[in-house]
């Protein structure tokens, strides 16, 4: 790819600001420039969070057997999820301001590094439960452990399905008068349930409705990063911070593809692709690391997720250098 | 226009034997059960194994063929390769691209509505020949592991003829078996010759065996010579303190090893034989003398009650006579006209009534178990809104019928209240009925079924006579399909459209099978609205490029179908999640007539797009 060419190009080829209007007018170009991509950051932030919401509450609840989430916390999904898709998007509209690009590296990631520094704790302590008036249509309903429930047509919509029959593996049923369907984590509340009610993730329904591989194994690995930022908020917050600072990081570590491929369409896909080896790394670093190392030192060592996390920084550093080398051109002829 | 149909062609071809290669060498993996990357092994008998691979190597490239397909249209027009394409007017690119995906969503819809629903069918039923086969033969294998450690004769008997309805099962799945016996545990037929010639013989002796009678332990050394000398001592005792069980028994043995040693090609001596023949003779006559000598009564009404037997078997009354010619056949088993009537009557009886043993036996068998539906037409009072549900424990399907065991029926008002509740053991399932025409093989009564609840006017027993069939409204050949179906892809499409209704009326939501339904219909277009999608993004981001191909290029043939692959299968899940919420809020054919529209509006929209696009980039 002949990336470097182009831009030595781009950046060589007219008048540099500088020698039009001084520095300071550069400089307030540059700022203005980092506020607006800024500002655009934070518009294609909420645009992603509330596509990811309102897809969550308009299908999860009501489309039976999507189990959509593993998170405790479905915001913190869209959260972790909004900011990967935001920062794509910034990167590329900010190769066409290359003047002001180191400075809005830097606005950008600090917007986003207290986006989730502040936004994470939030969402993990005020526990949302949408109380949803759900009325699962009449039919049989697989749960864990072989046992079936079968909900008859409800009276009127309510909090609680009433007379429903629960079908065990051996002999009797019996009606059960009061259940609570709890949607998000696919489950029935009833007496004597004793943690089970648990929907059957083989039924036919789940299996139609079953998320493709890729976007299981992208839950995976956010699963994994949102456990580590939840256990580093509640252990030790400077290691939160770090870890915070160093996702957002890690995504603007894309920057390199969207400074270098000339071609769009080659751009594109190939920093998709990046993105996500950035995540799978990020899992392995939090996750992979402190399991392997687990095997030579004990499971309750403090270094095993440090080393996690020094590799991860190891990474964002390169990635950090990389971009700054790369966008240097410009910044010298400014 | 012809440049751009040969390059898409090209492309195609050449990603398409790609990902060919990448399936052959999965399937040689699985083939050959090799550990790796948690490929399972190929799931297949090995009379199938080709027909089964051809079908998953055309699966996986009917699954391919939507991405690999995008993923070359997405190439051919990203990459402007010469300029007599970007020089070409709107109509002709746009004619040509609408030319490519019309021909490509027409295949992919007789993939999706046909080949698909076909294959998965095959591969389904074929896995559960599989697990069939392996659950039966490894209780095969366990029984015969047991056998040699059980030393009571009676169980081994049982167990002898537990395998051989085993291995009757085993030879009606794979009747071709002896073919392919060098990949397989053990040779059906050879085993079921051998298990069949035991129980022939176990048969033949059990006539001349005294119940009762101690079998000899494995480990007993004792020779023929000397168990034939020690039963010829007793025998010298004067008659009536003559040990007649002990010497049947030490004959009995004697004759058994004599004929399993000439079984195996040894020289036996026909003198001994023929000794232990007289000997189990002696000692018979001698019991029968003494047993009879000991009760003169029984001996009285012995002659009345088989004339009462013969009479119940001359007036087809077999299930009485049965009875009746047991007991008389256990109080003198010499009689043989009692057990030549008996043997009758069992065969009278066969296929009208069964046996709880025989049952109990039978369900060693592996079967469908914990299953359940809605009674669809339950036996109900006129406007009674009750509702039924069924349970079975474990449903059988064989060549002489359907049978159930812990069967389970519960009626309940729509307020919760209970009004009928009960379990039968067993029960067999003729058409669209239960009939419990099950007894006792030792003991003249029914097995009837166990009333837990029951209110006014829902009884089960009608009165006190026997069990009248229980209506169900489903037979079990619709349950066994529903069962070996329960994923609604596997359904073949106009199943998918017609046993919607029968599924609701059974309990079960027809919404899945529904979407699926619609989700076949809608997928060809809604694949023609994202390959034009796809163009406009194509022809957006193109690149220009004259020349030789760049390396990133060759690269992304290989990579991009991986992309595509996510982008379609997410787009497929959004898709079956959008027609469930659409038929869940307007119903069936409304959400149909709505996603037509939407992706025709879609294809309309991206075509004017794309001719705006063009024109654009020409002026």
């Amino acid at each position: 790819m002949d990336g470097r060419r182009s831009h030595s190009r781009r950046s060589t080829s007219g008048v540099p600001p500088s020698l039009k209007g001084g520095e300071g007018r550069v400089i307030l170009s540059s700022v203005k420039g980092a506020f607006r991509l800024t500002f655009q950051f934070l518009l294609f932030f909420l645009f992603f969070l509330l596509a990811f919401l309102s897809f969550s509450y308009f299908f999860v609840p009501q489309v039976p057997g999507i189990l959509f989430s593993p998170f405790a916390h479905q915001m913190t999904e869209a959260l972790l999820l909004a900011e990967i898709g935001a920062l794509c998007l910034v990167l590329a509209f900010m190769r066409k301001h290359l003047q002001g690009f180191r400075m809005a590296y830097f606005s950008v990631l600090v917007t986003a590094s207290l986006l989730l520094l502040l936004s994470f704790p939030l969402l993990v302590t005020n526990t949302f439960s949408p109380v949803e008036q759900i009325s699962p249509s009449q039919h049989f309903w697989q749960l864990d452990g072989n046992e079936r429930l079968y909900v008859p047509t409800q009276p009127r919509e309510g909090q609680f399905l009433r007379n429903v029959v629960l079908i065990p593996k051996t002999s009797p049923m019996r009606v059960v008068e009061q259940v609570q369907y709890d949607p998000w984590n696919k489950r029935f509340i009833y007496a004597g349930a004793q943690g089970t009610g648990q929907w059957h993730p083989s039924s036919a329904e789940a299996k139609l409705y079953q998320e493709p591989a890729l976007l299981s194994s992208l839950q995976d690995d956010l699963f994994w990063v949102y456990s580590a930022l939840k256990t580093a908020y509640k252990t030790d917050p400077g290691a939160y911070a770090l870890l915070s600072v160093l996702y957002i990081g890690l995504f603007l570590g894309l920057a390199p593809f969207f400074l270098t491929i000339r071609w769009a369409f080659v751009r594109w896909i190939l920093a998709l692709l990046a993105a996500r080896l950035y995540l799978a790394l990020a899992a392995f670093s939090v996750s992979g690391v402190p399991s392997i190392l687990q095997q030579w030192f004990p499971a309750t060592s403090l270094s095993n997720p440090l080393i996690g996390i020094a590799i991860l920084a190891l990474a964002v550093l390169g990635l950090f250098f990389l971009t700054m080398a790369l966008s240097r051109p410009t910044q010298e002829v400014a | 226009m012809t440049q751009i149909l040969a390059r898409f062609f090209k492309i195609f071809l050449f990603t398409t034997l790609i990902w060919m290669v990448w399936l052959v060498g999965h399937l040689l993996i699985s083939a050959f059960s090799l550990p790796l990357w948690g490929i399972q092994p190929l799931p297949s008998l090995p009379e199938d194994a080709w027909l089964t691979a051809a079908l998953i190597l055309l699966k996986g490239l009917a699954e391919a063929y939507p991405w690999l397909f995008l993923s070359s249209l997405l190439l051919t027009f990203a990459l402007n390769p010469d300029t007599s394409a970007g020089a070409s007017s709107p109509t002709r690119i746009l004619s040509t691209l609408a030319m490519i995906v019309i021909a490509g969503s027409s295949v992919l819809a007789v993939l999706t509505l046909l080949v698909q629903p076909l294959v998965e069918d095959y591969l389904q039923t074929e896995a559960y020949k599989v697990r069939q086969t392996h659950a039966l033969e490894r209780s095969y294998l366990q029984l015969k592991d047991q056998e040699a450690q059980l030393q009571d004769h009676l169980l081994r008997q049982r167990n002898t003829e537990e395998e051989a309805i085993l291995l009757q099962r085993l030879i009606t799945l794979r009747p071709h078996q002896r073919f392919y016996s060098a990949q397989s545990a053990f040779d059906y037929d050879f085993e079921y010759q051998i298990v069949r010639s035991h129980l022939e013989m176990e048969k033949f002796f059990n006539l001349r065996l005294l119940p009762g009678a101690d079998t000899p332990l494995p480990e007993d050394q004792t020779t023929v010579t000397e168990l034939l000398a020690k039963a010829e001592q007793l025998l010298k005792a004067p008659l009536y303190s003559r040990h007649n069980f002990e010497i049947n028994h030490l004959a009995y043995e004697s004759f058994i090893r004599l004929t399993n040693a000439q079984n195996q090609g040894q020289t036996v001596s026909s003198e001994q034989v023929h000794q232990a023949e007289n000997f189990i003779d002696l000692s018979w006559r001698g019991i029968r003398d003494q047993t009879l000598s000991a009760d003169e009564r029984l001996k009285a009404s012995y002659f009345f009650r088989k004339g009462k037997s013969l009479g119940d078997y001359q007036f087809q009354n077999y299930l009485e006579a049965y009875y009746g010619f047991q007991e008389l056949h256990k109080e003198d088993p010499r009689d043989k006209e009692v057990a030549r009537y008996e043997a009758l009557c069992l065969t009278k009886l066969q296929g009208k009534i069964h046996f709880a043993n025989d049952l109990k036996l039978l369900f060693l068998l592996p079967g469908y178990e914990n299953l359940s539906f809605r009674n669809p037409a339950p036996p109900l009072l006129p406007n009674e809104k009750a509702i039924e549900l069924v349970h079975i424990g474990k449903l059988l399907e064989t060549p002489e019928g359907s049978f159930v065991k812990d069967f389970e029926v519960f009626r309940y008002s729509p307020d919760g209240q209970v009004l009928l509740h009960w379990i039968a053991p067993y029960g067999e399932w003729i058409g669209q009925n239960i009939v419990f025409n099950v007894w006792h093989k030792t003991k003249p009564s029914e097995v009837f079924p166990q009333v837990l609840t029951q209110t006014p006017g829902n009884r089960l027993f009608q009165s006190d006579q026997s069990l009248p069939p229980y209506p169900l409204g489903v037979s079990a050949s619709d349950l066994i399909f529903l069962t070996l179906n329960s994923v609604p892809q596997t359904w073949k499409t106009v199943n998918l459209l017609t046993d919607a209704q029968g599924l609701t009326l059974m309990g079960e939501s027809p919404l899945p099978w529904q979407t699926e339904f619609l989700f076949r219909l809608i997928s060809p277009l809604a694949f023609l609205a994202l390959c034009f999608i796809g163009f406009f993004f194509a022809w957006n981001f193109q690149a220009p490029h004259q020349g030789k191909m760049p390396w990133i290029w060759w690269l992304l043939i290989v990579i991009l179908p991986f992309g595509t692959q996510g982008v379609i299968e997410t787009s497929a899940w959004l898709a079956k999640l959008v027609t469930a919420k659409l038929i869940s809020l307007s119903g069936l054919w409304q959400a149909g007539i709505l996603l037509s529209a939407l992706s025709l509006a879609t294809v309309i929209g991206m075509t004017i797009a794309s001719w705006r696009m063009l024109r654009q980039r020409r002026t």
